[in-house]
């Protein structure tokens, strides 16, 4: 339980917006218990246990993620796969970092100012990791085990039956991971559910990492948020006006990794990605993937989905630390 | 998980917007495997939404009907649910029309209404022939729990108190094998309980649902405040140690294959507005069980405005400890220091050794005594995984029951011992007296 969600709405009655804040915060629970490889009773977990060629029954919300991930990966080349638990596992027993704070395993919070903002209406401590796992190997095998990581690795792994309501795993061992799409998704829901009550003005963050932001607070062009790089903690851009759209960081932090699911390697291209999207479940995926896709790729990509916004750090060697540039790609934020 | 909420009212606006819905038309009968079962939902808010999920998962269930008196929420919620999951099915306000209409094609029906909802409801099921899993508490009254009992005995019908621990694979191992069998704890001298819950606000609703009055009153809700909740209310729910202290009291019954002779307990409602929380928000009670010629007490505590330590059971025994948990997944064992070594359990897989230090295996010892740093408790937990939703096995093993394949693992004599129990603890609230308990009152 390390990630903050929060939502910050405006509504003339303070009562009700609260109430709405609840309900969305038992939505949040509902779903971190279903998606959630650390919940032992999860849809991915049972998943993630289940032996080649058994398919089970899962959720809505388990089979909706699952189907948005697929799409993602296939739009990023694979730069995004929730398939990569193993090699999530791998890099992380490797270096022992189980030590670090599970909202920092992934690389963030490089997101700003959300307290600046005019009306805060709930807090909730909440997480898509909440346990570590595994043990350092030092017997001389490792490459054989990134193989073996990477073997257990793909979307072709997986086959989802949209009819049936049923995943299947081709071959036993694979870890779904959504640690890269989760909070996104439950910003997401829990954005319908606020809109469902009534609230027409709010914005969602989870852990700082992904925002959401819907309407705006009275004389404002939207809700105020910044982006902040993972290192100085300095603003790296102007001040942004979010309205009807998701914005997302991933990072590089206190020398956490994240992984290329497509070399099975550590991302090395840069410190830090941000990205913005119609969803913030896209913005929380594509984040991810922008921290390990070329600047080609990354060009690519935007030309051809005009309403993504990608921005990157571009951290050439030999610079001085503290001389952060940023790249834009996309539409303007 | 802990929550606060912080508030500053902020520029006016207008209402939302009004969505519409409606419930599903029925289309053809979708063609029926001969091992299927055909189910019905009474009640599909919250609990029932997480029990409809539960059932959707397992393979051979298909939802005939599903029932809710609030049809702009809850039942379009769950029609919805189900037409996404090609379950064709009409959907029902009234559950005396959804009996009428479909009790031929049903073979069961779940309830997950609200507690004074149960003993009607489940009564008349039982009558039309059809099998209930009924969420726990069985009734806000014993009267009510009463008659749920005799009606599912003179039906033949199968009745299922959702007190789904009963099928909880870690707490039948506790149970039967730790405890029971292996006698791990030694004698069990005494128990402790809680279900400590954060503060939270009263439950509200999209405006664009509310019920009008005259609906409201039709199902016995004097308002949408109560509808919404119904558990601190006497007339409506059980309160909360029928809510949630039936099923740790059913656990405290259950490993120690007892029941109690007397009662204390002192409570009140300390934090809550007293007018729209009639229940006790804060509980302290004292349990008598006898076990072997001597008296075994249970220390038990509801506090409704802070979570520390959530809700468990620990039961301590002159050989060891267990603290057992349905939430996270927790069973943890501590043995005593000078209680026989566990090493042997360990190596057959009865437990999992999860202390640094490991015990002596038996019969393997080649001096009298290793010297090292000082001892500290040895901690176990079981090897048993429950990689499902906590309820499903519950209904599993109530759909198997249908099927002939399985005994229930909480039928209403079960339940019915509990619903009495927590009575009890209400009594000694009220009278501040020590109340007694005879083996005739868990008797129908």
């Amino acid at each position: 339980m390390a990630t903050t969600f929060e939502i910050v709405s405006v509504h003339p009655d303070v009562r009700y917006a609260e109430q709405a804040a609840w309900a969305a915060f038992e939505l949040l629970d509902r779903l971190e218990q279903e998606l959630s490889r650390y919940v032992e009773n999860s849809d991915i977990s049972r998943i993630n246990s289940l032996a080649a060629d058994q398919p089970v029954l899962v959720g809505l919300a388990c089979l909706e993620c699952l189907e948005i991930s697929a799409r993602i990966h296939a739009e990023t080349d694979g730069a995004f796969d929730v398939t990569a638990g193993r090699l999530v596992d791998f890099w992380r027993d490797r270096d022992s970092i189980a030590q670090s704070s599970d909202e920092n395993r992934f690389g963030v919070p490089p997101l700003g100012g959300f307290l600046k903002s005019p009306t805060k209406v709930g807090t909730t401590n909440h997480a898509f990791h909440s346990s570590l796992g595994g043990k350092t190997r030092n017997d001389g095998s490792l490459e054989e085990d990134l193989r073996h990581a990477r073997r257990q690795t793909g979307m072709h792994l997986i086959e989802l039956d949209k009819t049936s309501h049923t995943v299947r795993l081709r071959t036993c061992g694979v870890r779904i991971d959504l640690g890269g799409i989760g909070k996104g998704y439950a910003v997401d829901r829990m954005a319908r559910l606020l809109l469902d009550w009534g609230i027409e003005d709010a914005l969602i963050h989870g852990g700082r990492s992904t925002a959401l932001a819907f309407g705006k607070p009275a004389r404002q062009e939207g809700w105020p948020v910044s982006l902040m790089h993972p290192d100085s903690g300095e603003t790296v851009s102007r001040p942004i006006n979010l309205c009807d759209r998701a914005i997302s960081g991933s990072g590089l932090q206190k020398g956490l990794h994240i992984v290329d699911p497509r070399t099975g390697r550590l991302a090395v291209n840069r410190r830090a990605a941000w990205s913005s999207a119609p969803t913030a479940t896209l913005a929380d995926a594509l984040s991810t993937a922008f921290m390990v896709m070329t600047p080609e790729e990354i060009e690519r990509y935007c030309a051809n989905h005009p309403d993504v916004t990608a921005v990157v750090t571009r951290d050439a060697g030999g610079r001085e630390a503290n001389e952060v540039q940023i790249q834009l790609y996309g539409c303007d934020l | 998980m802990a929550r606060r909420a912080f508030f500053r009212s902020a520029a006016a606006l207008g209402s939302g917007a009004v969505l519409t819905s409606r419930a599903a038309e029925p289309k053809a009968e979708a063609e029926k495997k001969a091992e299927d079962l055909s189910v019905a939902m009474i009640g599909v808010g919250a609990q029932g939404q997480l029990l409809l999920g539960s059932c959707l998962k397992i393979p051979g269930i298909r939802f005939r009907a599903v029932c809710d008196i609030w049809k702009d929420f809850n039942l379009d919620g769950a029609s919805q649910m189900l037409r996404a999951y090609n379950h064709e099915h009409r959907a029902y306000v009234d559950y005396r029309e959804m009996l009428e209409k479909e009790r031929q094609q049903l073979n069961a029906v779940i309830i997950a209404t609200p507690d004074f909802c149960h003993a009607e409801q489940a009564v008349a099921c039982l009558k039309a022939g059809l099998h209930v899993y009924c969420e726990a508490p069985m009734s806000n009254t014993v009267e009510g729990a009463r008659q749920m009992v005799q009606a599912a005995k003179e039906s033949g019908k199968l009745l299922q108190i959702g007190m789904q621990r009963r099928s909880n694979p870690r707490y039948i191992h506790c149970c039967e094998k730790v405890v029971r069998e292996l006698k791990l704890l030694g004698q069990i001298t005494a128990i402790s309980g809680q279900w400590n819950r954060s503060v939270q606000p009263d439950r509200g609703w999209p405006k664009r649902a509310t019920m009008d009055e005259a609906a409201l009153a039709r199902y016995g809700y004097p308002s949408m405040q109560q509808f919404r909740n119904w558990q601190w209310h006497k007339k409506l729910g059980g309160g909360p140690v029928a809510e949630f202290g039936s099923h740790q009291i059913d656990v405290f019954n259950w490993f120690l294959d007892a029941r109690p002779t007397a009662v204390m307990a002192a409570g009140g409602t300390e934090y809550y507005d007293r007018k729209t929380h009639e229940w006790c928000d804060t509980v302290m009670a004292i349990l008598e069980y006898p076990v072997r010629q001597r008296t075994v007490r249970v220390l038990y505590q509801i506090v409704a405005s802070n979570g520390n330590l959530g809700y468990y059971e620990k039961f301590l025994g002159a050989d060891g400890a267990l603290v057992i948990s349905e939430a996270a997944g927790l069973a943890n064992l501590f043995r005593e220091a000078t209680a026989p070594d566990w090493g042997k359990w360990v190596n057959l897989g009865f437990l999992v050794q999860t202390g640094k230090r490991p015990d002596q295996t038996d019969g393997t010892r080649t001096s009298v005594v290793s010297i090292t740093d000082s001892v500290t408790q040895t901690h176990y937990t079981v090897p048993v995984e429950f990689k499902e939703p906590i309820q499903k096995a519950h209904l599993e093993n109530f759909f198997a029951a249908i099927q002939g394949k399985a005994q229930l693992n909480c039928p209403a004599e079960v339940g019915y011992a509990a619903a009495v129990t927590a009575s009890k603890i209400y009594e000694a609230i009220e009278t501040g007296r020590k109340i007694g308990l005879k083996a005739e009152d868990f008797q129908i």
